[in-house]
């Protein structure tokens, strides 16, 4: 049976369209006819896209200033990678410093490293000029202030590496009257994997009033239990390092692994310990696309400062069950600060 | 049957009212659509050979005399990374994506007084890798504005148009946020490019002996950062958020070059041409500073500039041909009174930044009929500074383009 209803709707739908359609050709004008008017309106259009164009590069602006601030840069695995440095003054003495690295295509993965550097006196208001003699002189005058201790520690989810250096002081190799040559050294180094220790350096019979560098003990994991035992002992600060004789050949490392590309700007390094663990360490110089800087062919010693691109170091281990912790730095100008 | 009495209501009103109402309401679509394809080139690299679209859609319609309702949707898609209107120093993206949608209400009265009212919203996305998603770009952005404008036409007085306009945006970067307050460190805000902008704006449209044009602008914006705190002289930050202020002063001066000056066409032919001149001032002032954790170097100001612009164009169009011929210029200098110059190391020194760029283009377009013409233009952009550090950003590099397509118009 028909709808009486459904039918009516019908044929008033049919009357609205029908009404729509008179005014929509009562509507549509005679486009010669209002040429002027049509010019009118084209140019009130253009305003208004004219209008948004300039407040799209305002974000364009924004974008810049990400990029100028160094702050989104290629790795070299081809992941975008946003860098944050922030500097913090938890003492009077001391410098913090975190770089924040995520990759939004890796999930948001974020990778940091907190650089903790304690001085050997409280540091003035303006930082400038620290970072040149924080580390030693290279033929300057004597640094004023310069690095005791510092607390490296680079994260990636659970992973971490831990790097603590105690008891720094300033070793002079050579002086020329107001001319100093002199090194920040320190008496004990503790490197240690996901809270594991893996290296320990202790200098002993040194004395600091008469520049005296003394010996430096290592310790490796010990291949039956792991525990960090003295395995090596060297002398020499620079220059020549002399090994004094192994004094637990079951805590040497079984392998050293060094590479270096020859064309490239590249450094490779993988220690294996006697207990079968391992630390490895890629180094690159970059650029912002992720490329790695060639090295001059000619002079395959030649490693350009790391000021001239930026860092990415790699560390693996072990313990990280095939992940990485993986650092890019943006460059800047102060001599190496080993973050 | 309540129902269909209210339908029949309706629908009776519609159709007799309607076509009534219709005689005085007019549609005037308005479409214009480009179809390009190219390429650019930077630094000696090539990109890829890419699409550029653009689509703008003006529905308008005159509800009476003087009285109109413009909606518009406007998209563009561009495929490759091409050279665009370098401004700022930035050199693009991979793929972008741009929507917009406004409404504007504009209103004359027999006295020259114009109003004029609108709303938007726009949207920009960009991929810039290949593993990055539409819609997860870093920096997409969503922007909503809202403008109102008055003005006063003179007719017959040199002084053609006065108008002064207050326009209100937002900016917001939903999938930008700082590193630190991802690991809850309170450092330095959380969105860090949201701002909230407040733009007014008068301009002055000037006409002498009917073929030159003048029009005087004046623009100044307040940009308030959401959550963007001021970096101290310590390396750390205030609670105090970031706000800028922005000026330009513009000056467009356009004239129709005399038939005399011009050469004879033979075949009928005629010749017209036309040249504008652009020139503008931009000074913008930031309240925000510069801490460099590396150098441990603080600089006030790092953001401010003073950008002088000249843009010359000279047009020449033949008729009934359908051929226009464009050939335009730009030189842009850029000073940082606050930001010192750095050597190749990256060491500060006492001189300040400053960037000079020179661009040259040429564009033709030949109209087929029906609306629609075929275009080509190319270009080359050489920009140049006084720094040699350039590891964070490139500061000098010449660049150049081409595109070429198919344009409509409606």
């Amino acid at each position: 049976m028909i709808n009486r209803e459904d039918e009516m709707m019908k044929k008033l739908m049919i009357t609205v369209v029908v009404g729509l359609l008179v005014f929509t050709a009562q509507s549509f004008a005679s486009r010669d006819e209002l040429k002027d008017e049509l010019k009118e309106l084209r140019r009130e259009a253009r305003e208004g896209i004219k209008a948004e164009r300039s407040q799209a590069n305002g974000a364009r602006e924004l974008r810049a200033e990400d990029s100028e601030g160094g702050r989104t840069v290629i790795d070299v695995r081809g992941n975008r990678v946003r860098v944050e440095k922030y500097l913090s003054r938890p003492a009077d003495n001391q410098i913090r410093v975190v770089v924040l690295n995520t990759r939004p295509g890796l999930a948001d993965r974020v990778d940091q490293v907190n650089w903790t550097g304690t001085f050997n006196q409280d540091l003035p208001l303006d930082l400038r000029g620290i970072g040149r003699g924080m580390w030693g002189s290279r033929g300057g005058p004597r640094p004023e202030y310069y690095i005791t201790n510092v607390l490296r520690v680079a994260t990636s989810g659970d992973n971490s590496l831990t790097v603590t250096r105690d008891g720094g002081w300033l070793y002079t190799f050579a002086k020329l009257g107001e001319r100093e040559w002199c090194l920040v050294i320190f008496n004990n180094e503790l490197l240690t994997i996901n809270g594991i220790g893996k290296i320990e350096r202790e200098r002993i019979n040194y004395d600091i009033d008469l520049n005296l560098p003394g010996m430096v003990k290592i310790y490796y994991p010990h291949r039956d239990d792991s525990v960090l035992t003295h395995a090596l002992t060297r002398i020499g600060v620079t220059g020549q390092i002399i090994w004094l004789g192994t004094e637990d050949a079951l805590a040497l490392p079984t392998k050293h692994e060094w590479e270096r590309e020859p064309n490239e700007h590249h450094l490779r390094d993988k220690l294996v310990f006697a207990d079968g663990t391992w630390i490895s360490r890629d180094r690159y110089l970059i650029d912002d696309e992720g490329h790695v800087l060639e090295r001059d062919a000619d002079d395959p010693g030649h490693w350009l400062p790391f000021w001239r691109g930026n860092r990415e170091i790699i560390h693996g281990a072990s313990e990280f069950d095939g992940e990485t912790i993986d650092i890019v730095i943006t460059p800047g100008p102060a001599e190496e600060v080993g973050y | 049957m309540k129902k269909l009495l209210l339908y029949s209501a309706v629908c009776f009103m519609a159709s007799v009212f309607l076509p009534s109402v219709g005689a005085e309401v007019k549609f005037l679509p308005l479409i214009n659509a480009d179809l390009m394809g190219g390429q650019s080139f930077y630094q000696g690299k090539t990109s890829s050979f890419g699409g550029h679209c653009t689509l703008d859609l003006v529905p308008a319609l005159r509800l009476k005399d003087g009285v109109y309702l413009l909606p518009r949707y406007s998209g563009a898609y561009i495929g490759s990374s091409l050279t665009i209107e370098i401004e700022d120093e930035d050199y693009l993206y991979q793929q972008v994506m741009d929507h917009a949608f406004s409404l504007k209400f504009m209103g004359k009265n027999a006295r020259g007084g114009v109003f004029k009212l609108s709303g938007g919203y726009m949207l920009e996305y960009l991929r810039e890798t290949k593993n990055e998603k539409w819609s997860h770009g870093l920096y997409d952005y969503g922007s909503p504005y809202v403008e109102v404008e008055l003005g006063k036409e003179f007719a017959d007085k040199s002084l053609r148009l006065f108008s002064l306009g207050y326009r209100y945006y937002t900016m917001r970067f939903p999938n930008y946020e700082s590193l630190a307050s991802k690991l809850q460190l309170d450092l330095s805000g959380e969105d860090l490019m949201d701002t909230d902008n407040h733009k007014v704006f008068m301009s002055a449209d000037i006409i002498i002996k009917r073929e030159v044009f003048i029009r005087l602008g004046y623009d100044l914006l307040l940009s308030g950062y959401q959550d963007q705190k001021v970096a101290l002289e310590t390396g750390e930050y205030s609670n105090e958020m970031r706000e800028d202020k922005t000026s330009v002063i513009k000056c467009n001066l356009g004239c129709d070059l005399p038939a005399k000056h011009l050469g004879s066409l033979s075949g009928g032919q005629t010749m017209n041409a036309y040249v504008d001149l652009e020139l503008g001032l931009k000074i913008k002032r930031s309240g925000q500073n510069y801490f460099d954790a590396d150098a441990v170097a603080f600089i006030a100001g790092y953001y401010d500039y003073n950008r002088f612009d000249v843009k010359p164009v000279l047009t020449y169009k033949f008729t009934p041909l359908g051929l226009a011929v464009s050939l335009g210029g730009r030189f842009s200098a850029k000073f940082y009174p606050n930001r010192p110059l750095q050597d190749k190391e990256g060491f500060f020194e006492e001189k300040k930044l400053r960037s000079k760029t020179y661009e040259a283009n040429l564009a033709v377009t030949y109209d087929i009929g029906r609306g629609v013409s075929v275009s080509a233009s190319g270009g080359y952009a050489s920009v140049k500074s006084n720094t040699s550090y350039e590891k964070l950003y490139t500061y000098n590099y010449d660049s150049a383009y081409y595109i070429a397509g198919l344009s409509y118009e409606y």
